[in-house]
């Protein structure tokens, strides 16, 4: 045996898809360090409010609209609470709504795309007939209605932002199953008497992770961004709770003080530009393409 | 051609009923009804309202009294505008509602898609000079970046810093209080635009057509205008469809930021008050109009792409 098979021999993963995957990410600088902020800010969104003296909820009438200074590093609001204090638990609550949205529009969306393109036929027909009968009703009016219907609280709202976003990731789904569901594994397995759930979950879905990654970096941002829309119409997140969203948009009503608009706009543009490069890293990294 | 627009139609109505019936369950099966929740009614009035808007019907039977309503025209009344038609809160007699929104829609379409579309030919053009980076970057920066980001640092910027222009409201619905919203929608679609013209017309230069079109000694301009542009139209039309509804909800997302009375407004109010009826009437409204729109996106297709014909 040569020593060339032996070395492959001795390390059967060497070369597996995922390392690949993981080398040519992090050889992607701008993907790398906008990974690392996200996870920064992340970081930051947990232990800020903990270790600042101020809370985010208790006003402070005798200091309100203090410019940015070393006191209130961002400044504080009109009741005199710490922008700073807000701008990261509003943060804390943007991601939190973000990643559980975006876990409910991966798992419709996989179940619904995957069983629609392996079944097939008539079934397959049905189910993307729904998708776009869904796909007509403007995504903003329906989530305000959801909203109106079932009255406001913080998991609705992220329900009502994931229940109209998971249509895309259905059909980038069904689209890549229809190319996996007549290859040999697949027949193998059904040869084999594997039942088409199994098949499903043990050999399609699998086989979907990369795209679904990538996919899944694009709607994160879109998340952010819908329910911070959703604080623009005055709903979902509450006062003394804050988001990004509410921040901006109490920013945006009283514009002499500039710092109220300034500083959760540039968090929620810098976050907004890291996911887009991460998801530029990504498809790099992954699509097989 | 009427064979082509009759199998669209064939498709576009079941999809609009299907809307329709959608959202109407969702809107009536939800337990309690609008007159919940506020000081108690007596017995007797709560009967009244319910029988005035029809709520103690059976439900199919008020589905199919709603259904019949909109195939006359008639999106209801307002549970919270107490005597006011939907209608007449959509499409009020004086300039508000849907006319603010369409107004902004508009301007902002007519802008986008033209000046795209030369942005993206003349990028395209010049594979990898400093204006197609400039627009590839800006592309990358403002598909990431949300109206309600970029409009409220625009009033921050040209409003209230310079003093130039108006920070919000309707005014007289001139130039001025018009600007900052149609530039700030502008933006957030012109590079989506270019960029898929770019992509687009990189493809067609590389075809063989093209090539053979060169090889025939034509000038560089007629290759252009007789031969690339046409086909480098197509991917940019389809993306119309998609578009139209995105601008609707962009318009209604920037009347927000700048406090223009238009849907978005009317939208709100009808949220916070829990009338149904008019957030209803403005889903389906909405809807209408994107199917009415992508309906006509698909007849232009028809017209740019001879595959179709076939």
């Amino acid at each position: 045996m040569s020593s060339a098979v032996s070395e492959i021999l001795k390390s059967p993963k060497a070369n597996g898809f995922w390392q690949g995957a993981f080398r040519r990410f992090s050889r992607n600088k701008v993907s790398m360090i906008s990974f690392i902020f996200i996870l920064l800010l992340a970081f930051l969104c947990i232990i800020v409010p903990f270790l600042s003296s101020y809370n985010y909820a208790t006003p402070d009438f005798a200091n309100s609209l203090v410019p940015p200074g070393m006191t209130h590093f961002f400044g504080s609001d009109g009741l005199g609470r710490d922008l700073f204090v807000r701008s990261f638990i509003g943060g804390r609550i943007t991601f939190e709504i973000a990643f559980a949205a975006t876990l409910v529009v991966l798992l419709i969306g996989v179940l619904y795309g995957s069983v629609a393109g392996f079944m097939g036929g008539y079934i397959d027909a049905i189910m993307m007939r729904i998708v776009d009968v869904l796909y007509g009703i403007p995504f903003l009016f329906f989530s305000i209605l959801l909203l109106t219907l079932f009255g406001q609280s913080l998991i609705l709202s992220f329900v009502a932002v994931a229940a109209i976003s998971w249509l895309d990731m259905a059909r980038v789904v069904r689209g890549q199953t229809l190319s996996l569901r007549h290859k040999e594994f697949v027949e193998a397995a059904h040869v084999c008497g594997v039942g088409n759930w199994q098949i499903i979950l043990r050999h399609i879905i699998p086989n979907l992770i990369g795209v679904v990654i990538v996919y899944a970096a694009l709607v994160v941002p879109n998340m952010i961004v819908l329910s911070a829309v959703l604080s623009f119409f005055g709903l979902g997140v509450m006062e003394p709770m804050t988001s990004w969203g509410l921040l901006i948009s109490d920013g945006s009503q009283n514009m002499t003080s500039w710092w109220l608009l300034l500083f959760p706009a540039l968090l929620m543009t810098s976050t907004l530009l890291a996911f887009a490069f991460v998801a530029n890293g990504l498809r790099d990294a992954l699509d097989p393409r | 051609m009427i064979k082509f627009i009759f199998k669209r139609l064939l498709i576009a109505i079941p999809t609009m009923f299907s809307i329709v019936l959608l959202v109407f369950l969702l809107v009536h099966a939800t337990p309690g009804n609008p007159f919940d929740g506020e000081k108690a009614l007596s017995p007797e009035v709560m009967k009244q309202l319910l029988h005035q808007y029809r709520l103690d019907l059976p439900l199919w039977k008020q589905f199919f009294l709603y259904v019949n309503d909109l195939l006359h025209g008639n999106l209801g009344v307002s549970y919270k505008f107490i005597g006011q038609s939907i209608n007449n809160l959509i499409f009020p007699d004086n300039m508000g509602g849907f006319w603010v929104t369409l107004r902004l829609a508009s301007y902002s379409m007519v802008i986008t898609v033209p000046l795209g579309i030369v942005i993206g030919c003349y990028s395209g053009l010049n594979r990898n000079s400093w204006f197609d980076r400039v627009v590839v970057a800006s592309n990358m920066v403002f598909s990431a970046i949300p109206t309600i980001v970029t409009g409220p640092l625009m009033v921050l910027i040209f409003a209230v810093t310079f003093g130039w222009l108006p920070a919000s409201g309707w005014g007289d619905g001139g130039f001025q209080s018009l600007c900052l919203p149609v530039l700030a929608l502008t933006l957030a679609y012109l590079p989506t635009v270019a960029v898929v013209t770019r992509g687009s017309i990189i493809d067609v230069l590389n075809s063989n057509f093209i090539r053979t079109a060169r090889a025939k000694g034509l000038p560089t301009s007629k290759v252009i205008f007789k031969h690339a542009i046409r086909p480098t139209l197509i991917p940019v039309v389809s993306l119309l469809g998609p578009m139209f509804a995105g601008v609707l909800v962009g318009a209604i997302v920037t009347e927000q930021v700048f406090a223009l009375p238009g849907l978005g407004v009317l939208t709100t109010n009808g949220a916070t008050n829990r009338d149904y009826n008019l957030v209803l009437g403005i889903t389906i409204f909405g809807s209408f109009l994107t199917i009415i729109f992508n309906f006509l996106v698909d007849i232009l297709y028809f017209f740019l792409d001879p595959k179709i014909k076939q």
